[in-house]
């Protein structure tokens, strides 16, 4: 989904070229060593940070923030980034975040949520480029006009891109807030060029956060064994041993044995 | 006075007579001088671990057992393998036979256990030993009682299993009843990722004993297998140091 505004304007044939060379470079650079240290690593969420922090920087993105689509269906927020706010709250940050979970679905009518960008790219599948959130139709904002009414921050182009893993399910949301002009630092749309290549480094975040909940899941179960003892088998099993001849004896030794001075 | 440490599990596939060889050797490099009685005499092999042909073994623990010849006539001497160069430190290897036919004599005939015990106490002095690891048959028979009974320190070894709990707790509560001095839980083979803090915790205080450690299932552990002692090939690695551990709590 594209607003329109973005790219639409004709451009030419040099700065085609340059954008070309931009998203090479960006595959080259980018979304190949962090493939390739995806498949070293143990450490997936520093890996999730890693990859969001990329994607922020080759859109020269004010903010970023990662989602996980949880069982319940809800977008749960794992890591939130904005530089202008000098805000960090999840990941390693170590900061916790208060924001509560998007809602997927209405949960009296079981509706699609597609009134929230991010909900809507989790459910469709689809990325989606907004040149500007206050003017953008067919999505509520409520959520960030609010944040930008505490914070005096104005939230203005969104990117929002669904992590998908193999199976095509979509398991997070990558969403990037403010691409910032290079030169002139003003906030300006999102270069729908550049969709693809966050697009193929949320590939690779979605293969890391597949993993990395597979193992907070291990982890879990593991933190809460189940050590389940029958203690009346247990008895049985002490009483046939202790009740033998042989156990009697062997008592009887031991104690000769530990009086023995020395 | 030397210390007598059995290391025993319930159930078999624990990696207990791995972890004995390792607990001995990490003990001997600490310039101890160690002995390892293979008890385990209907399934030996922890000789294996420290690369024995069991060809070129004369006398073994069996034809001590049997009465032809004194226990120490059945002990080899393994440090200039394993021992390093640690002033003081020497390990000498007990092994248990490998030939079927003495492996079904022992199963068939029994042997008088009573005579384990003399071996062990002979080892001791004539070995000059600091520390004698026996590593036992699993389950619960008359030698591994014996050796669970004459022992300052047992170590269990156990996996985060249901038939290990079980097992686990028969063995402790039989340790308990024979008086053994000091018990230690070590929990191998946690698959990662693990709260070793945690998985130690809940099983201290389930049996109410201390973990002495928590070893992850290492790729490495799996890929050396039967073909060394691990703490030998992989000095710095994370199991080595969990181990290492565990040999301080014992010494």
């Amino acid at each position: 989904v594209n607003d329109g505004r973005v790219g639409a304007a004709a451009v030419g044939e040099d700065e085609r070229i340059a954008r070309l060379e931009r998203r090479f470079d960006a595959l080259i650079k980018a979304v190949i060593p962090i493939g390739v240290a995806l498949l070293a690593t143990r450490e997936f969420d520093r890996m999730l940070e890693t990859i969001l922090l990329e994607a922020k920087a080759l859109c020269h993105a004010d903010g970023g923030t990662l989602y996980l689509r949880t069982d319940d269906d809800h977008l749960q927020f794992v890591m939130l980034r904005n530089d202008s706010l000098g805000i960090a709250m999840g990941g390693s940050s170590g900061g916790e975040i208060p924001y509560p979970p998007l809602p997927l679905r209405d949960p009296i009518s079981g509706a699609p949520n597609h009134r929230n960008v991010a909900t809507y790219a989790a459910l469709t599948g689809e990325s989606v480029n907004i040149a500007d959130a206050y003017c953008a139709a067919g999505f509520e904002f409520s959520g960030t006009l609010a944040f930008d009414r505490l914070s005096g921050y104005r939230s203005t182009s969104f990117l929002t891109v669904p992590l998908k893993n193999a199976e095509q399910r979509v398991i997070g949301v990558l969403q990037l807030l403010n691409a910032m002009h290079p030169a002139s630092g003003t906030v300006v749309p999102f270069d729908a060029g550049d969709v693809p290549v966050i697009e193929a480094l949320s590939t690779l975040a979605a293969a890391a956060l597949e993993v990395y909940m597979r193992e907070e899941g291990l982890r879990r179960q593991i933190r809460a064994l189940h050590i389940e003892i029958d203690e009346a088998k247990r008895a049985r099993q002490v009483a046939e041993i202790t009740e033998s001849d042989y156990f009697r004896s062997l008592q009887e030794k031991l104690r000769v044995l530990r009086t023995r001075p020395g | 006075m030397s210390k007598v440490v059995s290391i025993h599990s319930f159930r078999g596939g624990t990696g207990k007579s791995n972890v004995t060889a390792n607990l001995a050797v990490l003990t001997a490099r600490a310039g101890k001088r160690v002995g390892i009685v293979d008890t385990d005499v209907q399934s030996p092999g922890i000789h294996v671990l420290f690369g024995f042909d069991e060809d070129r073994v004369e006398r073994c623990l069996n034809d001590y057992l049997w009465g032809r010849c004194a226990i120490e006539e059945t002990a080899y001497d393994v440090s200039a393998n394993v021992a390093g160069t640690t002033p003081g430190a020497a390990v000498f290897l007990i092994p248990s036979s490998l030939r079927t036919g003495e492996i079904a004599r022992v199963l068939r005939e029994g042997y008088d256990v009573s005579r384990l015990n003399d071996g062990f106490a002979d080892l001791q002095q004539t070995l000059r030993l600091d520390y004698l690891f026996i590593d036992t048959h699993p389950g619960v028979n008359e030698e591994t009682l014996l050796s669970i009974a004459v022992s300052d320190t047992l170590v269990i070894v156990l996996r985060t299993d249901h038939q290990d709990y079980q097992g686990t707790a028969v063995t402790v509560d039989l340790a308990r009843r024979l008086e053994t001095p000091r018990i230690l839980l070590l929990v191998n083979k946690v698959l990662p990722p693990f709260d070793a803090a945690a998985v130690s915790a809940q099983i201290g205080a389930t049996y109410g004993v201390p973990v002495a450690g928590v070893i992850p299932l290492s790729e490495d552990m799996v890929r050396l297998a039967s073909n060394g002692v691990f703490a030998l090939a992989h000095p710095t690695h994370t199991v080595t140091d969990v181990l290492r551990g565990v040999a301080v709590q014992i010494q």
